[in-house]
């Protein structure tokens, strides 16, 4: 009948028994010649196996596996784009990063949608001076013909000088010096553009011309010559066909 | 020695191919000599040390430090090894019984490896009749100083498994090199 123990022949001989274990199993060959024996075939096996000539690696064998990494690291698409953009960071922190841009986007969108009372009165300035400023936008333009109509109209309107007050009738030469003001500019921006429009705006800085120029601020209201000028030019069909 | 595994495969892992470069170094004879033992075919060897190699710095990210470097680069090589014999089985369409007659296919010639004196065919041949776990385990404790517990790690089996593979390997090398005697 086979030695239970014959398996730790093997572990002893390769030393793998642990200190008492070896020392147990070392007592035990003593009286179990089954195992001595194989204790012995094992360690003269040992060192046939260790006679044994390996092998030499081949020359070139270190450079040659060097080489096909550098060559496969070239080969291979590394993520150099992607850290550019996002560099590795621990997973926790790339979280952290990301809740803070989305949330600074948030406060982003609120400012663009619902801007604050500070921000819109910037806002109203702004589009304020923008009035005078591009003069290819339609809406723009639109806009200034509007007020050149009321003007003019208002203007025209005053048949009875005498129901003018002196005060009102400042205020109108006021307006229509920032009008004459405003048209002057618009028409320098004008330049090559819109051939029609730039004709329009040119008549309407004779007229206004006109209006300043032969009124007598001393008397209240409208030369009938002057209006006559607006009438005959037709000028406030003009800005009403354009308007429309 | 292990630490200085580690540390170099810290720096690897980091993108250093200078600590790779190292690691290349210390362990390529190893792991061809593993290979050689695998498949018996010298340039095939070779060519296969450069594969697993390629492997392990593809995929040195994913070494995590549960077993040392070496035992994960000795599984790497060894998960190679056996692709390719299940390759080259299929290749050829023969059940390699006999290991004469597979050698003798694939054109092993002993004569020409490096440091080949005729002495050890004996070894040689008493390697070849066994099974291949238990050649492997013999290979990787005799020659690669490996641990019973490491070796099962390579080989996919339990420590008890590796020592029978190992008990049962001796006692049929005892057999078959019963009249052999080592010149020393």
């Amino acid at each position: 009948m086979a030695c239970k123990q014959r398996e730790n022949v093997v572990s002893f001989v390769l030393g793998e028994l642990s200190h008492q274990n070896s020392e147990q199993f070392h007592e035990h060959v003593k009286h179990c010649p089954e195992c001595r024996q194989l204790l012995e075939e094992f360690e003269e096996t040992g060192k046939i196996l260790a006679s044994r000539t390996l092998p030499g690696a081949p020359d070139g064998l270190v450079g040659d596996c060097l080489l096909r990494i550098r060559k496969a690291g070239r080969d291979r698409k590394a993520p150099k784009v992607e850290r550019f953009f996002l560099p590795r960071l621990r997973p926790g922190l790339q979280w952290a990063v990301i809740i803070v841009v989305f949330f600074m986007g948030l406060g982003l969108g609120k400012l663009l949608f619902q801007p604050p009372a500070w921000l819109e009165r910037y806002g109203r300035l702004a589009q304020n001076r923008a009035a005078f400023l591009p003069i290819d936008d339609n809406r723009a333009m639109r806009s200034y013909l509007l007020s050149v109509e009321m003007l003019l109209l208002d203007l025209s309107n005053m048949d009875d000088p005498a129901l003018l007050d002196d005060d009102e009738w400042e205020t109108e030469i006021q307006i229509t010096q920032e009008m004459l003001q405003r048209t002057r500019q618009i028409k320098n921006r004008l330049g090559d553009g819109d051939r029609r429009l730039y004709q329009l705006v040119a008549e309407i800085e004779w007229v206004l011309e006109d209006v300043l120029g032969t009124t007598n601020l001393d008397v209240a209201g409208l030369p009938p010559d002057v209006r006559r000028a607006i009438d005959d030019q037709q000028l406030l069909t003009k800005i009403h066909e354009y308007i429309s | 020695m292990g630490q200085r595994d580690e540390k170099w495969v810290r720096q690897a892992q980091k993108g250093s191919k200078k600590a790779f470069d190292k690691l290349v170094r210390k362990y390529a004879p190893l792991i061809f000599r593993l290979l050689y033992d695998m498949i018996r075919r010298y340039e095939d060897a070779q060519d296969l040390t450069q594969e697993t190699f390629l492997r392990a710095y593809v995929n040195i990210g994913q070494y995590r430090g549960d077993a040392k470097f070496a035992t994960w680069l000795y599984r790497i090589a060894y998960n190679i090894g056996i692709d390719f014999k299940r390759r080259k089985s299929k290749m050829f369409d023969v059940e390699f019984t006999s290991q004469e007659q597979k050698l003798a296919l694939q054109g092993f010639d002993g004569s020409k490896l490096p440091g080949y004196t005729g002495e050890g065919e004996a070894i040689e041949a008493a390697l070849q009749k066994l099974t291949h776990p238990q050649r492997m385990a013999v290979v990787l404790n005799y020659y690669h100083g490996l641990r019973m517990r490491e070796i099962g790690d390579i080989l996919g089996c339990s420590e008890a498994t590796v020592r029978t593979h190992l008990f049962r390997a001796l006692r049929r090398l005892r057999r078959e090199l019963k009249n052999y005697s080592p010149r020393v």
